[in-house]
């Protein structure tokens, strides 16, 4: 359920209860992505510190899309600058077979490395936020057709990954 | 023979009427049946109405369909019924249902132990936010507010060249907002301020080295000493009488005090009244004036410190992050 937060400009109190309500949430979101927590952290300060530079300016219901947004740009910025990550490239990595799964979402959080990172970004997005396709859209500067088409081959991926798991797991 | 239509059967006989498959008395007698049940009519009616389709906001376009395969379109089907918002009164076969099942597996779930490590560090205080003019022109009454308090023969140039020492602080403060004391032999010069201040926790300490023991004294002094009140005014020390080995670190314990705008502070039951001092009068009053003015409600330091065998005190006066420093031999 998503929290009830009013409208109105963002001030020190609003800019705090978006703190509370939010930082969590992009934090995860941002660690899922990255993989690194120093740096996960580093893109949440930052979202958070440009929120306070633009705070009078912003609704705060819009505030949270504004984070996501913001740290998303920010995450993307920071792993281009690091050549050692490629955010826009495929990888081809062959199915992990892992053994001691724990759970489904073990197996999940696995097949989901093996997206295309603008595919994660979406399916995040969506089972994460529950955001919809024109959300989605603004946050990843996509159009809704082009986040339908990337979750769906995003969940056909997840799909025939968990599929193949359970084929080899028995 | 199909059985007669009544309230136990008549689910049956709507999915065959939506199918299509009575025959014409069926019709008639499904129809009858209505008539006597127009509450039934209506739930046959919303039945009719179940549209078995992904909605367009959810179904990718038709371009990207005409380009997939039977299989894929199968699952662009499922797909965009989990993703859609209202499934209500969609019937599925075995197979899409199946189907449907591998891709709702696919949903992730945010683990909620994970937590941003330090939510205070990204909030902000309400506090008042002095402005950089207001500082910079509390730096320049502070120097001013210096110059008033010294004159010229008061200077020590040769501060600097003295030998290591150990040094003692005590601790003086004015505030022209306290009502004003006048000390009875100064009352013919200027108005005397006095101001209790209170000791708070120590905040700088540097070099903290534990004291030598004084040599014995004799037991007068000791009982002088011993019935002396425990600190307050500002006053010479004859401590140390013998002389220090010349390499002895300089012993420095900053205890400065926290003195607020407002004079009407309460004291503090756990806090200490450390010092009260006198003050001379107009000059420095008017300079505090100008620098409570620029300052508004920025902390005010002020501490003065006495040296063993030094015939200066030496005070300090710290506002933000701007400082300076008095020197005044003593009376």
């Amino acid at each position: 359920m998503r929290p009830h937060i009013e409208s109105g400009p963002v001030d020190t109190k609003s800019y705090n209860q978006c703190v509370d309500l939010y930082s969590d949430r992009v934090y995860r979101y941002i660690l899922k992505n990255l993989k690194d927590a120093d740096g996960a952290k580093d893109v949440v300060q930052d979202a958070y510190a440009r929120l306070w530079e633009v705070h009078d300016t912003i609704d705060l219901e819009k505030s949270k899309s504004w984070l996501f947004t913001t740290a998303y740009r920010v995450m993307i910025d920071g792993i281009r600058k690091n050549s050692k990550q490629s955010p826009l490239t495929e990888k081809h990595a062959e199915p992990i077979h892992s053994t001691g799964y724990s759970d489904l979402q073990e197996i999940l959080n696995e097949a989901l490395d093996l997206l295309v990172p603008i595919q994660k970004q979406v399916v995040l997005l969506r089972d994460y936020e529950g955001y919809s396709y024109e959300e989605i859209g603004e946050i990843t500067a996509l159009n809704p057709s082009q986040v339908k088409v990337y979750l769906f081959r995003a969940r056909k991926k997840l799909k025939d990954y968990l599929v193949s798991m359970e084929n080899i797991i028995g | 023979m199909r059985k007669k239509i009544d309230k136990s059967n008549y689910e049956e006989w709507f999915m065959d009427h939506l199918d299509g498959i009575l025959n014409s008395l069926e019709t008639e007698s499904l129809q009858s049946f209505l008539v006597l049940n127009p509450d039934l009519s209506a739930e046959l009616e919303s039945m009719s109405s179940f549209q078995l389709h992904v909605p367009d906001s959810i179904a990718l376009s038709a371009d990207m369909k005409a380009s997939m395969k039977k299989e894929e379109l199968e699952d662009e089907f499922i797909i965009g019924m989990m993703e859609s918002d209202n499934r209500a009164g969609i019937s599925l076969s075995s197979e899409d249902l199946l189907l449907l099942y591998e891709y709702e597996k696919t949903r992730l779930k945010a683990d909620s132990k994970i937590l941003f490590p330090d939510h205070e560090s990204l909030k902000k205080n309400d506090g008042i936010v002095i402005p950089l003019w207001v500082k910079v022109t509390a730096a320049a009454a502070s120097l001013f507010f210096a110059f008033l308090l010294i004159s010229p023969e008061d200077v020590d140039r040769s501060y600097q060249a003295r030998g290591p020492e150990i040094i003692k602080w005590n601790y003086a403060i004015e505030n022209i907002q306290k009502p004003i004391q006048l000390a009875s032999e100064e009352q013919s010069l200027a108005p005397v301020q006095t101001i209790e201040i209170h000791e708070r926790p120590l905040l700088v300490q540097e070099k903290v080295i534990p004291k030598k023991e004084s040599p014995p004294l004799a037991k007068k002094e000791k009982d002088t000493l011993q019935n002396k009140a425990p600190i307050p005014v500002i006053e010479e020390e004859k401590i140390l009488t013998q002389e220090l080995p010349e390499e002895t670190p300089k012993q420095v314990i900053e205890e400065p005090l926290f003195v607020q705008e407002n004079p009407s502070v309460k004291s503090h039951p756990h806090h200490v009244p450390v010092s009260s001092s006198l003050k001379e009068g107009k000059t420095a009053s008017s300079a505090l004036d100008i620098l409570k003015k620029v300052t508004a409600n920025s902390e005010i330091l002020a501490i003065q410190q006495v040296n063993e065998g030094d015939p200066y005190i030496e005070g300090f006066l710290f506002l933000g992050s701007f400082s300076l420093s008095v020197k005044r031999k003593r009376k």
